[in-house]
């Protein structure tokens, strides 16, 4: 009797949990489409307005993201050709590199750490920056001037946001297939035109839809999840680092969650089609 | 939708507060047509509801029941865009913050002016110009508020809730901090925005005897959670 209401009381709190993490979704994809939304339908808005805070965001997330972007890239791309390249030499497929670096770079790392160095920089300043806002009465003198918080705040952030993550992702993929090869040329002699040989081989159109798929879900989630939390802080600063921490921990578990999903749900599909499954 | 021309009638309708959350009611039975032409000086202890009050009337907080009207539509029925249109004719105050913190003072001047283009008031840019030379905000006006002293912010604030010349004014604790000068600036401001035809209504709450004096034509009371219109009942009240 006791452990059938252990297990019940169990499962009542997994549930509980699922429960709060589809409101949770609800409500973040409920504000991504009433920030879109307020930017076509407010007739007064200032359009010039919001878009220089889009560009301001993009030069925030995108532009001084780059150095930091180049080193992870530079060093992730070396190491994956590296260690690829000794491991294939000791089973004689050194022509499957290309196939292995569009799997593992393409694929995997670029699009997370992307979303990693993006919600560390700029998912918490995002979070904090509201966050401290609303403490400022700052959001409630924008309503006050009519001015849209959902329009003028969350869309620039959001659309900026997304268009750094997939520009920051597509040069990370740039600098760690180039790069890395120029720093493995150092040290192991690798004939450029078997590597780019290789690489143009193995590149298709799922790379690019993964990729795609991917990186757009990042900059959009990213930046609501942060948005959502900064706008939930009542009146107190000291709310402020709480929500951050709040900000960063969701947008990891989200990130995380949708790129394993599809990375399963991608390889289900390649099992099938080849009869695996 | 546009911006609307008159803000004709400006009326609360049985109105209920309490914060979200929160079991006590702030105020309840508020039932006022407030008068055109006239500068409503609110009157109540601390916590009694002043900014609250200001600010249910600024359209940044909805009565729990009850009804806020504006030429006979209900508020709370309306979405932010569709309020847009009679908030462009609403100037508000803060008591304290409200300017936001990455624009220099200018900058949070100008920007419901930038915003709302369209609406923008012929010569108002110019005017708003002159007035910051005026309030004594020409050298700090490309400072951001965190650089420059609260007077001036005060004044900032002020001055960025008549840009769009509304026609119902609220402010909350307009002369914290405002210099002699700042505060009979301000009171010969209000004064002209009055005489050219564009203010209507100013409901205010200030501690300021000068500012109070100069300004008031009525005096309503927030007192016991409810509204009153006449001292002696207020007077009554306490004792």
């Amino acid at each position: 009797m006791h452990k059938l209401a252990f297990i019940t009381s169990r499962l009542d709190s997994w549930g509980a949990q699922l429960i709060s993490v589809f409101v949770y979704t609800k409500e973040l994809l409920m504000m991504t489409y009433l920030s879109v939304r307020a930017v076509i339908y407010d007739e007064t808005q200032g359009l010039r307005a919001i878009f220089s805070v889009v560009s301001a965001q993009i030069y925030f997330t995108g532009f001084q993201a780059l150095p930091i972007i180049s080193v992870l890239a530079l060093a992730s791309g070396s190491i994956v050709i590296m260690q690829s390249n000794l491991q294939l030499n000791f089973l004689g497929g050194n022509e499957m590199i290309g196939n292995l670096l569009v799997v593992i770079i393409v694929r995997e790392i670029s699009p997370l750490l992307t979303a990693l160095v993006v919600i560390a920089r700029s998912g918490t300043a995002v979070a904090s920056e509201l966050g401290n806002m609303r403490v400022n009465k700052e959001i409630e003198a924008l309503e006050s001037m009519s001015i849209n918080p959902l329009s003028y705040i969350v869309f620039p952030r959001l659309f900026g946001g997304l268009i750094s993550v997939i520009c920051l992702a597509f040069y990370f993929t740039l600098v760690s297939l180039v790069g890395g090869f120029v720093v493995t040329k150092l040290v192991h002699d690798m004939p450029l035109n078997f590597y780019l040989d290789s690489l143009a081989q193995a590149f298709s159109g799922e790379d690019v839809i993964l990729f795609l798929v991917k990186n757009t879900f990042s900059g959009v989630f990213i930046f609501i999840i942060c948005c959502y939390q900064g706008f939930s802080v009542k009146r107190s600063p000291h709310e402020v680092p709480q929500v951050t921490t709040k900000a960063v921990m969701n947008s990891i578990f989200y990130v995380m969650g949708f790129n394993l999903t599809v990375t399963t749900l991608f390889y289900l599909n390649q099992l099938i089609r080849l009869g695996v499954l | 939708m546009g911006k609307i021309k008159n803000l004709d009638t400006v009326e609360f309708k049985n109105v209920k507060f309490n914060f979200s959350g929160e079991n006590e009611t702030l105020f309840e039975h508020m039932n006022i047509l407030f008068p055109n032409n006239k500068n409503l000086r609110l009157v109540g202890s601390t916590g009694s509801g002043k900014s609250t009050f200001l600010k249910i009337l600024a359209g940044l907080e909805l009565p729990s029941s009850g009804e806020y009207l504006i030429n006979g539509i209900s508020i709370g029925d309306l979405s932010f865009e569709e309020f847009t249109s009679y908030r462009l004719n609403i100037g508000f105050s803060f008591e304290y913050g409200g300017l936001l913190n990455n624009k220099s003072l200018k900058e949070n001047i100008l920007l419901p002016s930038q915003y709302h283009r369209e609406f923008e008031v012929p010569g108002g840019k110019q005017r708003m110009h002159q007035l910051i030379e005026r309030a004594g905000l020409k050298e700090t006006a490309n400072l951001r508020p965190s650089m420059v002293p609260g007077s001036h912010r005060k004044m900032t604030v002020v001055l960025r809730s008549l840009i769009m010349r509304p026609q119902l004014l609220l402010l909350d604790e307009p002369t914290i901090g405002l210099t002699a000068e700042g505060k009979e600036f301000l009171i010969n401001l209000l004064k002209s925005e009055r005489d050219e035809g564009y203010l209507k209504t100013l409901v205010f709450s200030s501690h300021d005897e000068m500012f109070c004096n100069e300004m008031t034509n009525t005096t309503i009371y927030i007192k016991d959670k409810k509204l009153i219109y006449s001292v002696d009942e207020a007077k009554r009240r306490v004792v």
